[in-house]
């Protein structure tokens, strides 16, 4: 018979998609067969795909755009807990994505997580570097056309901050050829 | 002693009153269900957002309720507090509703019987409770604490088993009456969730009813939801069923001391359904509960 913290812990584990040891009990051998927990695995992927469209819209449209959306929801979650609020779960899915290999995609989610967490007073401006005009970028992805190819020779950093002008700020640099 | 739920003269002739669910998504929807519903429930976790680690209700969120009072009585409804984590229960939550507390008074608060986080940890889902004496002396020393520490009723709601029971040494009626009988506490009877147990693992909602104290029930919950692989899910995201109101009406009958009906729907739902969908959704639950 398990004590209820081996109860608890081994469901946190076959929930979570850990290793679990089951040590034989018929109760959570059950489970582990169970067409429920696949289908509450699911559910809980299905409500952090939700919201992280619902939070973190345009890069949800760029990481659809390269087709590697649920994998990118995938990475972020898999295996880990969730954060304690719902709220949270776009800020911890645009803070993995500030080492992923595409840099407009670094890119578009810092400018979305210095948008749902703007710096506070007193706190250093975030700054993004973006290949290509951050301005066309948004437009596309809010009207569905194309998205502008990277620039060459110029490179745009935005400022989002407290001291900013307006809370940001965007020039264009040209790069040392 | 606070957290009883005694018998009224007022429940003995008069008919529930109404309440739905609003997680402080916007004053244009708030100006439209206000003067359709008695009561709101508010999920403190939903109306809440996070800053440099610190979780806190959010003040336009808070203005906006506040600016329908006392024309609407609130009741808080949570989600986070975990009172069945073996190690301990989200502290974080009771934050929340103390904040809350500070500011509005509601007529009640409530929570589910599950768990969230274990080991500190949020699953990403709530569980049900095992049904064992170990679980209802935990729970119930739990619910003596917030009785203490919140001098409004406190209610509990059964929540819905998508995994197979643990071991129990109680029927899922027995060990709520358990729980009420101990504790003194009210009950929310969701609806909508014992349908789903009926027809993911079928529950036999007669015998529950049969079984259960109905004379602790203070609240009910209707809502409609999503099938899926089969399974009938507590997504609370469509208008509510003919059956769930139907048996919703039939426990209002049988239970003394119902005070209010909550119609609960999800926030991110409510673009789906419309403003109008919802309201019309408020109307047919009142004419329901007033056919009573």
């Amino acid at each position: 018979m398990l004590t209820l913290a081996q109860q608890q812990e081994s469901l946190r584990a076959i929930v979570l998609g850990r290793p679990a040891e089951t040590d034989g009990d018929a109760w959570l051998t059950e489970i582990t067969a169970s067409r429920g927990l696949q289908l509450m695995r699911a559910t809980i992927f299905w409500w952090q795909r939700f919201q992280i469209e619902l939070q973190c819209r345009y890069t949800s449209r760029l990481l659809k755009r390269y087709g590697c959306f649920e994998e990118s929801v995938h990475a972020c979650f898999a295996g880990r807990s969730a954060p304690p609020s719902i709220e949270e779960l776009g800020i911890a899915f645009l803070i993995s994505l500030q080492t992923h290999e595409n840099a407009l995609v670094r890119s578009v989610a810092l400018f979305e997580l210095a948008c749902l967490v703007p710096p506070g007073k007193g706190s250093e401006e975030v700054v993004i570097e973006w290949d290509r005009n951050p301005v066309d970028v948004v437009l596309a992805l809010d009207g569905g056309s194309e998205l502008p190819t990277p620039e060459d020779e110029q490179k745009f950093i935005l400022r989002i901050g407290d001291e900013v002008p307006g809370g940001m700020s965007c020039i264009c640099e040209q790069q040392p050829i | 002693m606070a957290g009883e739920v005694s018998p009224t003269q007022q429940n003995a002739t008069k008919r529930p009153a109404l309440a739905t669910t609003y997680e402080g998504v916007g004053l244009d929807l708030l100006e439209r269900i206000a003067p359709l519903v008695d009561y709101l429930e508010i999920p403190p976790d939903s109306i809440a957002r996070t800053s440099s680690g610190r979780t806190s209700l959010r003040p336009e969120a808070l203005d906006q309720i506040a600016s329908v009072v006392p024309e609407v009585n609130l009741i808080v409804h949570g989600i986070g507090l975990s009172i069945g984590s073996y190690d301990r229960w989200n502290e974080p939550y009771l934050h929340l509703l103390d904040e809350f507390f500070s500011r509005l008074t509601p007529r009640w608060h409530s929570e589910h019987l599950g768990f969230t986080t274990v080991g500190g940890e949020n699953i990403g889902t709530m569980l049900a409770l095992p049904r064992t004496d170990e679980m209802l002396d935990l729970v119930c020393e739990r619910i003596r604490r917030i009785q203490e520490r919140y001098r409004v009723p406190f209610l509990v709601e059964h929540i819905i088993h998508l995994l197979p029971d643990a071991p129990a040494a109680y029927s899922p009626a027995g060990f709520l009456n358990a729980v009420t009988a101990r504790t003194g506490c009210g009950l929310i009877v969701d609806v909508y969730n014992l349908e789903c147990d009926q027809h993911n693992y079928g529950l036999d909602i007669p015998g529950f009813l049969d079984e259960l104290d109905l004379t602790a029930v203070k609240e009910i919950h209707v809502a409609g939801g999503a099938e899926h692989e089969g399974f009938r899910l507590d997504i609370h995201s469509q208008p509510t069923a003919g059956s769930t109101l139907e048996l919703a009406l039939d426990i209002v009958r049988r239970s003394p001391n119902v005070e209010v009906v909550t119609y609960e729907l999800l926030k991110e739902a409510i673009p789906g359904l419309g403003h109008d969908a919802i309201c019309a959704e408020l109307h047919r639950v009142r004419a329901a509960v007033e056919s009573c």
